[in-house]
């Protein structure tokens, strides 16, 4: 590389890095411009506080419902799977109604769900909601209860007869009887009966005939995802499947704040730590590490916040540290190898080339085998564990990337200013000396 | 090769010294904690910790201290609750105390929801009679609790994901080294992590969920230190062809000691910091961690590789024995 060539190359990363850098923290207004007559007025937010941030980290409400074993020892395990996926939907409509659009509901296992809300003021309200059980009400045009969910048998997905997905329905004696009575009056004046789940209307029908079959089909613009969802939440309103709190957790917002910026500020704190102790013990080469280690904070700061799969937790956090060890190793690595091949006697781009090419290997072997427990945890963990193994494949392959590639650019532009041995803290054994 | 010349230090000669020292201190764990337990968080016995946050009132004086401890502890009594400890925590706008107790009621076992919602009346009525208080202004009452089963379901899913990569890292390495080097870096880490748990047994420190991500951090650790060491002794296989298996795991451990320090050094840098200036949370993975990184440095220099050169020579006597015994039966 020529010298000019390298100047220009570093001035620029250099310049890309401090950009990248305020861009990763500094939220700012962007100046009001007019396009086209219109004027836009926009907020630009840093790309930390576009981070996910998990519960432990945000503050907020945690909580583990489990199927009650005991009320639920009659029914069949579909019964039980139909009634999760159920109550997940039905608690997503409650929790959406009530404004909680940040919630996170996940099934666990095969028997759990849970619930994660960010910043939550009235915890309270939050337990309220979870609690109860879906109730399914069938009302007429003038909002009496017909029937309750306890009436129907169960709710499924089927084809009307223009081969529309629809929702097929099936009641018990005692729900035929009312549904009959029901029907027979509606479709007389060609009303509509309404369906709702805790108050919330999820469908309003119009009766065309009266239903005395006990057995009835909502038909609409479903597809086959919306109309299962619905036929879940009758079946779950229906079947009323018995949760209980497992695991409620309270976070105060202060604490999440707390832990998160004491985190932050240790990371900074540890993160100068190494860049200096590098430099130090590998002068120019510690240079090199150092430019590789910052683009490795940024881009993983930069993946957490675009992924939108990846929520960042307290564990989440010994992921990326993991990650930065594993990037800081690299480099030590191929820097000692850098300076093996040196003292040998070997021209400073040959040592260099050998340095980095004979690391690669170990590098990757330790790399791919971090990475196969990291894959594997992702897939069969779940709660804390899976949050420290999303960050962790992330920092792994990007810290592969930075200590390999971005360091071997960076050396690349620093020899081109003169491969002075004492600068790149190499030294030639004396060979006569030792002899 | 670079410092082959070098006297290279004499780590697999000692490994009778390493291994006894490594099993009487994981022996020594493994007493205390069948003799006292492991010091289990709530997260693990069931349970609930209330954080009562009052601000600088609590520490405006003993008097204002004692007065909310008394406080809470009352209420929690009206409602058949028991604080087992009380613990200060945080300082400043953030200071306040922490009750914890276990899942009972008025000294009994109870079930899961009458507990929390025993929990949830005491939380409403405290927030009404602390800012009743004159002095505070702010209360922010909070709670982590857990019934019995869910994190015993999160530890059974854990170790099934742990054994299956272990599994998984245990093919790579028998495909990329051998089957003895796969064999030494499974113990190894397995030995790091018990490490963690008997000095955590010892010092008592507290077992939470966040338990787990550091065993898992250190399983990772564990592993790139090791294969790191491996793939020296890989190398230097074919640079000293005529070198005793001893020999060479003393030679590429002194070529990586400089390695190990740097590395070792910088991840516990942070992670040091980490633990100094972090939250409850924080230290409860921070302490292990730390434990950890150093368990893992000495495994990989004095487990990994003397085991490395113990299993080779079994694997030596075996192919020797058939010999013979193949040898014998042709005569």
């Amino acid at each position: 590389m020529k010298k000019r060539k390298a100047i220009s190359l570093l001035v620029l990363s250099v310049i890309v890095l401090a950009l990248w850098g305020f861009l990763t923290f500094a939220s700012f207004q962007i100046p009001e411009y007019t396009i086209g007559g219109r004027t836009y007025v926009n907020n630009y937010d840093s790309v930390m506080s576009s981070i996910d941030l998990g519960i432990d980290l945000e503050g907020g409400v945690y909580v583990v419902l489990r199927v009650d074993p005991e009320a639920t020892k009659d029914m069949s395990s579909r019964e039980i799977e139909d009634g999760i996926n159920g109550s997940i939907s039905i608690l997503r409509t409650r929790l959406d109604g009530k404004g909680y659009t940040e919630a996170t509901i996940q099934r666990v296992g095969d028997d759990q769900i849970r619930i994660e809300i960010p910043a939550v003021d009235n915890a309270e309200e939050v337990f309220d909601i979870i609690g109860k059980t879906a109730q399914l009400e069938f009302r007429d045009a003038n909002g009496e209860v017909i029937l309750t969910g306890d009436l129907v048998k169960k709710a499924y997905v089927t084809m009307d007869d223009n081969s529309q997905y629809a929702v097929g329905l099936e009641f018990n004696k005692e729900g035929t009887q009312k549904f009959a009575d029901a029907t027979t009056s509606a479709a007389s004046s060609n009303a509509k009966i309404g369906i709702y789940v805790d108050d919330e209307l999820l469908t309003e029908p119009t009766v065309n005939e009266a239903i005395t079959t006990g057995s009835a089909i909502i038909t609409g613009q479903y597809t086959y995802d919306t109309a299962y969802d619905l036929a879940m939440q009758i079946n779950s309103g229906a079947l009323k499947l018995p949760l209980i709190t497992v695991e409620p957790r309270v976070i105060s917002s202060t604490l999440g704040e707390e832990a998160l910026s004491s985190g932050l500020l240790a990371g900074a704190i540890g993160l100068i730590l190494i860049l200096v102790y590098m430099a130090v013990v590998y002068r120019g080469l510690g240079l090199v590490a150092d430019l590789a280690l910052i683009f490795y904070v940024f881009v993983v700061l930069l993946f957490l916040a675009i992924l939108p799969f990846i929520q960042l937790t307290l564990a989440g956090i010994a992921g990326v540290i993991l990650g930065i060890g594993m990037a800081v190793d690299a480099n030590v690595i191929i820097f000692e190898r850098i300076k093996d091949e040196y003292s040998l006697g070997k021209e400073f781009e040959v040592a260099v080339k050998e340095g980095f090419k004979k690391s690669t290997v170990a590098i990757l072997d330790a790399n791919v085998t971090t990475l196969i427990a990291a894959i594997v945890l992702w897939i069969l963990g779940n709660g804390t564990v899976q949050g420290f193994a999303m960050s962790l494949v992330v920092s792994i392959v990007l810290s592969f990337i930075s200590a390999v590639l971005v360091s071997k650019f960076f050396l690349k532009i620093f020899a081109a200013f003169g491969k002075n041995e004492k600068f790149f803290g190499l030294a030639k054994r004396n060979v006569e000396k030792e002899a | 090769m670079g410092n082959i010349m070098k006297k290279p230090l004499h780590v697999a000669e000692k490994k009778k010294f390493w291994f006894i020292g490594s099993a009487s201190l994981i022996l020594i764990g493994l007493l205390v904690i069948i003799i006292f337990g492991l010091n289990l968080g709530i997260d693990f016995t069931g349970g609930a910790t209330l954080k009562v946050n009052t601000g600088a009132y609590i520490e405006a004086s003993d008097a204002n201290a004692t007065q909310v401890k008394n406080i809470v502890d009352a209420s929690l009594k009206a409602h058949g609750l028991k604080s087992e400890t009380i613990q200060k925590s945080g300082s400043g706008a953030v200071a306040g105390y922490e009750f914890k107790m276990q899942l009972k009621l008025n000294g009994k076992n109870a079930s899961d929801t009458d507990f929390f919602a025993a929990l949830d009346e005491v939380k409403a009525e405290l927030e009404a009679d602390l800012v009743a208080i004159d002095g505070i202004d702010k209360v922010e009452i909070t709670y982590d609790a857990a019934g019995a089963v869910a994190t015993k379901q999160l530890v059974t899913s854990t170790m099934l994901a742990l054994i299956i990569a272990l599994a998984l890292i245990l093919v790579y390495i028998v495909i990329r080294f051998t089957f003895s080097s796969a064999i030494a870096a499974i113990v190894g880490l397995t030995h790091d992590v018990l490490v963690m748990l008997a000095i955590c047994a010892i010092f008592r420190v507290q077992i939470n969920t966040y338990f787990i991500a550091a065993v898992l951090t250190i399983v990772g650790y564990s592993i790139n230190n090791t294969i790191i060491v491996f793939d020296r002794l890989r190398e230097n296989k074919a640079l000293m062809p005529d070198a005793t298996d001893t020999e060479r795991v003393n030679v590429s451990i002194s070529q990586m000691m400089n390695r190990m320090i740097h590395t070792s050094l910088t991840t516990l840098f942070v992670m040091v910091i980490l633990v100094v200036l972090g939250v409850t949370s924080i230290r409860e993975f921070g302490i292990p961690i730390i434990v950890g990184l150093l368990a893992g440095t000495y495994s990989s220099i004095c487990i990994a590789g003397p085991l490395w050169t113990v299993l080779n020579g079994w694997g030596a006597a075996i192919k020797n024995k058939r010999k013979y015994k193949a040898k014998k039966a042709e005569k």
